[in-house]
């Protein structure tokens, strides 16, 4: 099924795609919010077909970035432009060719799945008959066909997100603005989202796609970037700015729940030559293991030994949170951060 | 612009409402609804009269058309006007109107589609009405001229307090509110702004179907309505209009300024209501047509309600007015002006924030100034520009009365021009200055206290004792309000026949003008610290 979905958004887009270079670019973007800076001179370059994953925790100008470059914010000042079209020059022209997605985006209440979606359809410039042959081909490619006749306010939040993704796949845009899409989402929904954006990519539609958690993004994007406090800390390929971020095969966080507090168990950890960055907390301590698989099972081996008062293991996710606090300083290359 | 999006019914909005609002459970419960109370009050006005032999068949039809027309006007005013203000923000809060925001549909073609979708369901109720209202004109043989023109008025009526509620909708975050607030808008306009036709503000009656209404229905009642029409023709400085073509122009006008601050919100929600330039030419056209529709009753004696209601009753005229009336009537047309600089000044008056990323902008793009037309531009030019409208207006204003018949016996100092520019420009730049260096909340507090406590407890002291007329004379005309009126009357001197209320006016005018001019230059200095501050902070920040 999934293979089919992707197959049809190849077809879709064959015959539409510009030959010319398709690109974001954003020049010393800045966003004031009354006294809070939410995007300090931000400069990002994505290239045509590439899907390339914005990461931050909340509030490190995420959204406000996406709005920006989606027309719904005047920023402070900075230049953007989207498959050569300055959106602040020009933002009728720009919506044109580019769909947006907003964080936990709505759907109106009083419509039925089908009706949205025609709405939006026709809005776009189609007639009655290549509206509705659109609505299903879009339907068809998140999965949602049998929810046709479904009001939108019966859908889960996954679903709403699926909807609102193919509201966003309509006009056959060559951009993708996907601030933070897979909230809600189920892990078929994912698994159906990535593949959906992997065969747009490939038909050189560029994707910019944020969420707060990197190893979210890792498996679909061809180039990351962290954001925080306004500000790109470092970018590059996934695999890269993950393996810089500690999150390698020789490194990862694991997470012991405690059935007692226990002072031993954290000094015992303290001495390990493989552990690093150790910290508690009433009934938990996380930490960071930087050896293999194996010595990793023998640690685990050893703290159930010495009878510690563990109640379980954990691995955990690199979350933003995580990234954040390795890079206190952002990257400043040639007069900004670039991601190419 | 596509044409499909001008053409209504095929606008993809107009497409969407008709959808969610003609779903079938909630048509036939309305439309019962409509029927059977429409049903009930048409048929009780048609039988009632006839069965009382008070009317024959053909005028109890035609009296019909009264009820029908209230019940039209609540449907597609008052509940429309609903529809459009909380359906419009109800896209906002739920999000989606950013969904439409973002397709390249014209802003024109979606407001078209907001405009005549929201209230789909209120049309469908209209057009329920028709049947009865087509027996009123078969029945009633009432001229179909009389009820084209009563509907174009009805219509362009109906489409500015439509606009109205998309208008509070843009504006207001909170549904219900937006709702309440066009609403009220309604009411403010329909009932309250027209009750200053008494005062000769006829243009406000013409925002109104009332004219139109009282015109073409009476033609249609018994000939004893017939006192009750007064107007066949509109008189605008030295022209003479139809009521039914000068409502419609007046209408299309404000519809015209409505669509503008729509369609800038529309555009980009953190913009301002009106552009600045586009403040000014609306803040002269509103006193255009306030002086265009007032001066022509200087002469007739209708400005002054004293001579408009004997003219109503049918009494003889006098040749002389009141004092009082002499020194209202100038009096308020500076209040009237200042009040409407106020609004006008209020929503172009840019915020700190709003400065300081215009301040950051023409820094960092290395520009001498932000330009003058920006939102995030200082105001005070436009407002100096703006007092300069309301001061020559005023004085034009005064100049005509004191040459008219009325103020015979009157004198006006040669100085009078400079108490208009007092207790005009004064208050007005005081308050853009406030407005500009602190905030809406202070210039808000500060016209609080400063303007209206001194006005109430002025009032009250002055109704309180005869002893305390002269203190809240002097308190009352701190209230930035009060001070165009006492200025009419420190620059007016009566003969010796009347005596004036308050004879310590003139004095206190004096005193509290030099009190104005005392803190003029403080609060100049204060608003000039404040762009030198900001000066400083863009370079910090950046």
């Amino acid at each position: 099924m999934l293979r089919d979905n992707c197959l049809m958004v190849i077809k879709l887009y064959q015959n539409t795609m510009e030959t010319e270079s398709l690109a974001i670019q954003i020049s010393d973007l800045r966003v004031d919010y009354e006294d809070f800076t939410a995007v300090k001179e931000l400069n990002l370059s994505v290239g045509k077909g590439e899907i390339f994953g914005l990461v931050g925790p909340n509030g490190a100008g995420k959204t406000s970035t996406f709005k920006v470059l989606a027309t719904l914010m005047e920023p402070t000042y900075g230049e953007v432009s989207i498959g050569g079209i300055d959106i602040l020059e020009n933002p009728s022209q720009a919506r044109k060719i580019f769909g947006y997605m907003q964080d936990l985006a709505p759907v109106p209440t009083d419509l039925k799945v089908w009706e949205f979606l025609d709405l939006f359809a026709r809005a776009y410039g189609l007639d009655k008959h290549a509206a509705k042959r659109r609505v299903d081909e879009c339907l068809e490619i998140v999965n949602l066909s049998d929810k046709r006749t479904v009001y939108c306010k019966a859908l889960s939040r996954g679903m709403t997100q699926r909807v609102v993704l193919a509201k966003s796949l309509l006009h056959m845009p060559q951009v993708l603005l996907l601030d933070e899409p897979a909230s809600g989402m189920d892990t078929l929904s994912r698994v159906s989202l990535r593949n959906t954006l992997k065969a747009l990519s490939s038909k050189g539609v560029t994707v910019l796609i944020s969420s707060h958690i990197l190893t979210e993004l890792s498996s679909i994007c061809t180039q990351v970037g962290i954001i925080n406090e306004g500000q790109i800390l470092d970018f590059g390929k996934p695999s890269d700015v993950v393996g810089r971020l500690g999150k390698s095969d020789s490194s990862r966080v694991i997470k012991v729940l405690l059935l007692k507090e226990s002072l031993p168990l954290i000094e015992y950890l303290n001495d390990q030559a493989l552990v690093a960055n150790v910290e508690t907390s009433e009934a938990s301590i996380q930490f960071q293991f930087l050896g293999s698989l194996v010595q990793q099972v023998e640690l685990l081996k050893s703290l159930m030994l010495k009878d510690f008062p563990i109640h379980s293991f954990e691995e955990v996710e690199v979350n933003i949170e995580n990234v954040v606090l390795n890079l206190s300083k952002p990257v400043v290359s040639n007069g900004g951060q670039n991601s190419k | 612009m596509n044409l499909s999006e001008l053409l209504f019914w095929r606008n993809p909005i107009f497409i969407r409402y008709c959808r969610a609002k003609l779903r079938p459970v909630s048509l036939i419960s309305w439309s019962l609804i409509v029927l059977i109370l429409t049903g009930f009050v048409f048929t009780l006005v048609y039988l009632l009269p006839q069965r009382s032999d008070v009317m024959t068949r053909e005028e109890a039809a035609r009296l019909t058309i009264i009820p029908l027309f209230i019940i039209q006007c609540f449907i597609l005013m008052f509940k429309g006007s609903f529809s459009v203000a909380s359906g419009i923000t109800r896209e906002g809060m739920e999000g989606v109107l950013d969904y439409q925001r973002l397709t390249p549909m014209s802003s024109f073609g979606k407001i078209i589609g907001y405009l005549f979708g929201l209230p789909v369901l209120d049309y469908v109720l209209f057009l329920l009405t028709l049947p009865f209202l087509i027996f009123t004109v078969v029945v009633g043989n009432v001229s179909l001229d009389i009820l084209f023109r009563l509907y174009s008025v009805f219509f362009t009526s109906v489409l500015l307090y439509h606009m109205t509620g998309f208008m509070a909708g843009m504006v207001v975050s909170k549904r219900f509110l937006a709702g309440f607030i066009s609403q009220t808008l309604m009411i403010g306009l329909y009932f309250i702004l027209p009750s200053f036709s008494r005062l000769g503000y006829v243009f406000f009656e013409y925002l109104t179907v009332r004219p139109v209404v009282y015109y073409e229905l009476s033609q249609l009642l018994p000939e004893e309505f017939e006192r009750y029409v007064k107007l066949d023709t509109v008189n605008f400085f030295n022209l003479n209009f139809s009521v039914v073509s000068f409502s419609i122009v007046i209408q299309a006008l404000l519809f015209f300024v409505f669509f503008m601050i729509v369609l800038r919100k529309w555009k980009q929600d953190s913009h301002h209501l009106l552009g600045k330039h586009f403040s000014v030419i609306t803040y002269a056209g509103i006193i255009i047509a306030l002086m265009g529709s007032m001066l022509p009753l200087i002469n007739n004696g209708r400005i002054f309600p004293s001579q408009s209601a004997r003219r109503f009753f049918e009494v003889d005229p006098t040749s002389y007015i009141s004092p009082n009336e002499a020194l209202l009537i100038p009096g308020l047309f500076g209040i009237v002006t200042l009040l409407l600089a106020i609004v006008i000044i209020g929503q172009m008056t840019p915020s700190f924030d709003k400065q300081m990323k215009g301040q950051r902008r023409v820094h960092k793009l290395n520009e001498n100034r932000v330009d003058p037309g920006d939102d995030e531009s200082t105001s005070i030019f436009h407002t100096i520009a703006i007092i300069g409208i309301a001061v020559i207006s005023w004085n034009v204003f005064i100049g005509y009365l004191f040459e008219s018949r009325w103020y015979e016996g009157w004198v006006l100092s040669k100085y009078s021009w400079i108490g208009t520019v007092l207790s005009l420009g004064l208050p007005i730049l005081i308050y853009q200055m406030l407005l500009e260096f602190g905030g809406r909340r202070l210039a808000f507090i500060s016209l609080l206290l400063g303007w209206l406590l001194p006005l109430f407890v002025g009032v009250l002291m002055m109704i309180a004792t005869d002893s305390l007329v002269n203190a809240g004379t002097y308190i009352l005309m701190l209230s930035g309000f009060a001070f165009p009126y006492f200025s009419v009357e420190a620059a007016l001197t009566v003969n010796d026949t009347f005596v004036v209320n308050f004879p310590e006016a003139k004095k206190a005018f004096m005193h509290v003008a030099i009190i104005y001019a005392t803190l003029f230059p403080l609060l100049f200095m204060k608003w000039r610290q404040h762009h030198v501050e900001l000066n400083k902070k863009k370079k910090e920040v950046l």
